[in-house]
């Protein structure tokens, strides 16, 4: 059988230090899902498994729930959905809406009761609330369904990890206890496949297919799954669906122009599926006030180009001449050296030599 | 401001108008004997700039010429900022004064201000942009009036003149672009105070937004959170719905095995009455085929023995009924006795005939005072004691015993008497004895009184001895006290409490217990006797009752077990079935209505989230906490970029003020220049006071140690020098950006020829900046100033 490992879709999540793109970032993870649908009709799977957190919160849009319906219904196979720590089993929840009934394909296991398909038996484990109170995994029966193959579905943090959201801990060998073909995990968004001692891949984290933040290692995947027969080692594979590129940019400016080649980088980046975090340290050069400003002029290039400034303005008095001028600027490079007013005092500072390089001073 | 011509009418001297005319491009000497107008000139000149045509204050009604109705009028005409003006009053010392002022252009004299208006705009040409305080400004530094070279008051706004103008010179060129330009972005981050200035700044726009979304935010948190508690509140109500029906399904089951219960309980209490009743009778018959075996086979000697005791409890009777006779004699008997002793007792009492307790206390009383009184009456009288030696006659004739008294020798004669006693004594003559009287006859007679008394008191008890008849007391009392006691022995008697009257009463209980036994074993008899009777007339032999006695014991014994069974599975059913089956059944209707409850609330908490869910409440949440993190980094960039620019504009500011104040010792090293170049050598220089900028103290450049001298103390030819000094530095700097017209009227008349020289050069050399007017009565000693316009008062109007 060949199965399409997904997880953490997290649609309607926040996206706040993305600012107005903040939509343009949720909107992708709807076209990421729609990615995925295709790559599920591309590579003819027999099941699709959503390991927990599709929705970010049970009050997300009511638009956002039913397209992610028509989408899930669209897949060419049966499609189990686990309720996760973002979207647990609760009443009146995004699980309780009617949208679902017109989505045969789609199971949303509300038991931990094995769920027989025609390609496996599915172990689902949902959670049924925000905070976990043991391995979700701990009901599956090691002596059922041993002449098929046998697939579970969790989510939580592996046991031994850390686990700031408090989510069900899961034993790290949970597939030979619960004698599991394949377990499939959610809520981590790094994509993540762990070897059984028989060297076998039979535990992964899919990862969250769309990023979420700056930083988020291996993330953007979903895994495509293969199983022979009961017991034969799975064979794991990877697929990128991701639509947004997140990026994070450091620079150390030491000499007067360098900021021209941070400039020529970024414009090579730029792209309106982009989000980057550009970080500059160093001098800021009089000679290249100009190029900062282009840099600055480039975000709009970007989907989101957030710049974290932490260039000091270089003050050469020689470049001013005698009088209040240069004196008010000596004081400020002075204050711009440390102190509480050192951020302001390298802007008044930068201001300053802007203006006076303007006035031909 | 430079000034072109002077034209004054009805000033001062001046009745008639006197024009003069100044150059402006060289220094103009006005020269003129002492008296001839030079400081009327001077002053029509200050009076037209620095008082209001309107005035009529005595510093202008001075100058109305001497015993003439006339209004001193002045025009001048000057130069400035480029434009020649004319400036025109005529003082009326009323509101009937004029001021106008006239610029010319396009070659003629056009009117700019009238009135009102023309005082207010003077100001700027004297140096103070916006009038006020100090207008004057320029002209009272640069104008030294005649001896009034020291009189030079540099109050605060003349100081931020000068500040102002040498500031003017710090700022200037790309300085002062710059400092617009951040003064500009200060401004409009930092507007000052008040609504509609603070709303045109954008860091405070984008505070108040902020905030307005930091509001809505906490609205819709709450309002999420309102959701999953409503969620959390739902998951509680269906868990208490599916055990609300767990309970209803549990107490329906119970309601129905009560009602199974109920009819099993009917059923047997009705088989168990059934069976009592069979029971009661199948032991009436085994009692009554028992009895009748007994009976037929006892009943005669129970016959007899029932004669027997009659017969005996008859005899016992008897018995007992004498027993009550003679306890009834005994009791009449004693208390017979008891009569008697009593009676006897009383007429033994009778018979003594004692006086009462109380006579006899009253009589005790009289002896007691009859002794008082007789031992008084002892105390009254005289008493004579005769012992005589031999037999002698006594008569008394007054005394007691009274009469003749045969005494005996050896035998002593007493005789009392009272108040005198009077003895004749034979053979010896008369003897009277008196002494203190007292009322012997009053106390005889009291003593007889109460003898009386005591004897009527006693009288009827036939003896006036108080122990005899208190012994009588005594034996009359016991008499009373055995009287009383056998009272209560009679007492005891009647009420049947004495031993005797017991007796009877023990004795009548007897014969009523054995009446009763004798009625109980006479009944006994009769009924042993009707059984009999009975006995005699069934007809049935004693096999026959044996045979229904064994069929009754059966009968009994079968329905005991069968009754047994019956209680033992009534035993079993709860008590108060009924009970509980009317509490379940009121249990039931409560559930109901709970569960209806139930339902209702989770019909509300479903539309409420449902409500919810469609508003998309998280999502909006999200929108504003995005629209929120937003704002707030544009508003911390915003707010970032607003404090740099305050701090760049607090940062120039204070640069610019401390440069500005170093204009102070700027303005003492200037003076100490100039002094220095008049005194023709190096000078150690000046000190100026800080507040009023005036010199304070001047340091001779002659003595080695540092050495301050106040300016009252060196001579006055230096005093001239030193203010002329400070009032040409002044000067330098006032004229920066306006040539200026400076006036010294007569000021350097204490002033050496050479250093006068060295005056003149400063002049000279300011002559482009400045415009000069010297006003003196010695222009020889001016003669070193070259090219200079002379005036001479007199011809003045020709002057050239």
């Amino acid at each position: 059988m060949k199965l399409l490992h997904t997880a953490d879709w997290q649609i309607g999540m926040k996206a706040a230090q993305l600012g107005a793109a903040a939509a343009q970032a949720r909107a992708a993870r709807l076209e990421t899902a729609r990615r995925i649908a295709e790559l599920a009709r591309q590579e003819r799977v027999d099941l699709a498994v959503l390991a927990g957190d599709t929705f970010e919160n049970h009050a997300v849009a009511l638009d956002d729930v039913g397209q992610i319906a028509r989408i899930l219904a669209g897949f060419p196979c049966p499609v189990v959905v686990l309720a996760g720590n973002h979207d647990p089993l609760v009443s009146g929840g995004v699980w309780d809406l009617p949208v679902w009934r017109g989505c045969p394909n789609v199971h949303i296991p509300r038991l931990e009761a094995p769920l027989e398909l025609e390609a496996c038996v599915v172990f689902p484990c949902p959670l049924r609330s925000r905070w976990g109170t043991g391995d979700p995994t701990g009901w599956i029966p090691a002596a059922q369904y041993e002449d098929r193959i046998r697939i579970g579905v969790a989510h939580g943090a592996l046991e031994g990890s850390p686990n700031e959201e408090q989510t069900p801990y899961i034993a790290a060998d949970a597939p030979v206890q619960r004698r599991l073909d394949y377990l499939a995990l959610g809520h981590w968004h790094s994509t993540r496949v762990y070897r059984g001692p028989d060297g076998a891949e039979r535990m992964a984290y899919s990862g969250t297919p769309e990023p979420t933040s700056f930083g988020e290692d291996d993330s953007g995947n979903v895994l495509l799954v293969e199983i022979d027969a009961p017991g034969a080692a799975p064979r794991v594979r990877r697929a990128r669906v991701a639509g947004l590129r997140w990026m994070r940019e450091e620079y150390e400016i030491c000499q007067s122009g360098a900021l021209a080649a941070t400039l020529a980088k970024l414009e090579q980046l730029a792209s309106p599926e982009t989000v980057a975090e550009l970080r500059l340290h160093g001098a800021l050069y009089p000679e290249d006030l100009d190029t900062l400003e282009a840099i600055r002029q480039l975000a709009g290039r970007f989907l989101f180009l957030r710049i974290d400034d932490g260039l000091r303005p270089l003050l050469r008095l020689e470049d001013l001449s005698e009088g209040p001028l240069r004196e008010a600027a000596r004081r400020l490079h002075e204050m711009a050296k440390d102190g509480q007013q050192a951020a302001e005092a390298r802007l008044a500072l930068e201001t300053l030599l802007s203006l006076a390089k303007g006035a031909g001073a | 401001m430079i000034v072109r011509k002077i034209t004054v009418e009805h000033f001062g001297r001046f009745l008639e108008p006197l024009e003069v005319t100044l150059d402006p491009a060289r220094p103009n000497l006005l020269a003129g004997p002492n008296g001839s107008g030079k400081s009327t000139l001077l002053a029509a000149l200050t009076s037209a700039f620095t008082i209001s045509a309107t005035s009529a204050a005595q510093e202008i009604r001075r100058w109305q010429p001497w015993q003439r109705a006339l209004h001193p009028r002045v025009t001048v005409e000057f130069e400035h900022g480029g434009l020649l003006w004319r400036l025109r009053k005529e003082f009326a010392f009323s509101q009937r004064g004029t001021a106008l002022l006239e610029c010319f252009e396009g070659g003629q004299w056009l009117p700019r201000a009238q009135g009102r208006n023309v005082e207010e705009r003077l100001p700027e040409f004297l140096g103070a942009p916006h009038g006020g305080p100090g207008s004057w400004l320029v002209a009272g530094v640069l104008w030294a009036r005649q001896n009034g070279l020291a009189e030079l008051n540099l109050e605060q706004p003349l100081q931020e003149r000068v500040r102002a103008s040498l500031g003017a010179q710090i700022r200037s060129g790309p300085v002062e672009t710059v400092l617009r330009n951040v003064r500009q972005r200060y401004n409009q981050d930092w507007p000052p105070q008040g609504m509609a200035l603070r709303q045109s700044s954008p860091v405070l726009r984008m505070e108040a937004e902020v905030e307005t979304l930091r509001g809505r935010v906490r609205e819709l948190q709450d309002s999420l959170a309102g959701l999953e508690a409503d969620r959390a509140k739902l998951e509680h109500v269906l868990a208490e719905g599916s055990a609300l029906e767990g309970r209803k399904s549990a107490l329906e089951t119970r309601l129905k095995e009560l009602g199974d219960q109920l009819k099993q309980k009917t059923v047997l209490d009705a088989e168990r009455l059934e069976l009592e009743k069979t029971i009661e009778s199948a032991r009436r018959q085994l009692d009554a085929a028992t009895t009748a075996l007994n009976l037929r086979q006892t009943i005669t000697a129970d016959l007899e023995a029932a004669a027997r005791t009659v017969f005996g409890l008859e005899e016992r009777l008897q018995q007992a009924r004498t027993e009550v006779k003679l306890a009834e004699d005994a009791w009449i008997e004693a208390r017979t006795s008891v009569l008697a002793g009593a009676k006897e007792a009383r007429s033994q009492l009778q018979g003594l005939n004692a006086p009462p307790q109380e006579v006899l206390d009253k009589a005790a009383r009289l002896e007691g005072q009859l002794r008082q009184l007789e031992a008084r009456l002892e105390g009254a009288l005289l008493h004579v004691r005769l012992e005589l030696e031999a037999s002698a006659r006594i008569e008394v004739r007054r005394g007691s015993p009274e009469g003749v008294i045969e005494g005996r020798a050896g035998e002593p004669v007493e005789i009392s008497g009272s108040p005198e006693i009077e003895l004749a004594l034979p053979g010896l003559g008369r003897m009277r004895i008196w002494g203190p009287s007292a009322s012997v006859e009053q106390l005889k007679e009291e003593i007889a009184q109460v003898r009386s008394a005591r004897e009527t008191l006693l009288q009827p008890w036939g003896s006036a001895d108080l122990e005899l008849l208190t012994g009588m007391r005594r034996q009359a009392d016991e008499l009373e006290r055995q009287i009383e006691s056998l009272q209560k022995e009679l007492a005891a008697h009647e009420k049947s409490v004495s031993p005797e009257a017991a007796a009877v009463t023990r004795c009548r209980d007897a014969v009523r217990g054995l009446e009763e036994q004798l009625r109980q074993a006479q009944e006994t008899q009769r009924s042993l006797q009707q059984q009999k009777l009975q006995l005699d007339s069934d007809p049935r032999n004693d096999a026959a009752l044996q045979q229904a006695k064994e069929e009754a014991a059966r009968r009994l014994a079968v329905a005991g077990i069968r009754h047994k069974e019956v209680c033992g599975q009534l035993e079993l059913l709860p008590r108060d079935l009924e009970q509980e089956k009317s509490r379940a059944e009121d249990e039931l209707v409560r559930l109901r209505s709970e569960m209806e409850e139930n339902q209702e609330q989770k019909a509300r908490l479903s539309e409420r989230i449902e409500q919810k869910q469609r508003e998309g409440t998280y999502a909006l949440l999200v929108d504003a906490e995005e629209r929120l993190a937003a704002k707030e980094q544009e508003y911390v960039s915003a707010r970032r970029v607003a404090h740099a620019n305050r701090l760049l504009w607090q940062t120039l500011d204070a640069v610019l003020t401390d440069a500005e104040r170093l204009i102070l010792p700027g303005l003492e090293s200037r003076t100490t220049e100039l002094l220095g170049r008049v005194q023709g050598g190096a000078f150690g220089g000046v000190t100026l006071d800080p507040g009023t900028w005036t010199p304070r103290a001047v340091h001779p450049a002659a003595v080695e140690a540092p050495m301050e001298v106040e300016p009252d103390r060196i001579s006055g030819g230096e005093q001239e020098q030193l203010y002329l000094a400070l009032r040409l530095a002044l000067a330098d700097i006032l004229t920066e950006g306006e040539r200026q017209l400076v006036v010294l009227d007569d000021v350097l008349l204490a002033t050496d020829a050479a250093r006068l020289a060295r005056i003149l050069e400063l002049i000279e050399e300011r002559r482009q900046r400045m415009q000069f007017l010297i006003l003196t009565c010695h222009p020889e000693r001016f003669s070193e100033l070259g090219d200079v316009h002379l005036i001479r008062t007199g011809e003045a109007q020709a002057a050239e």
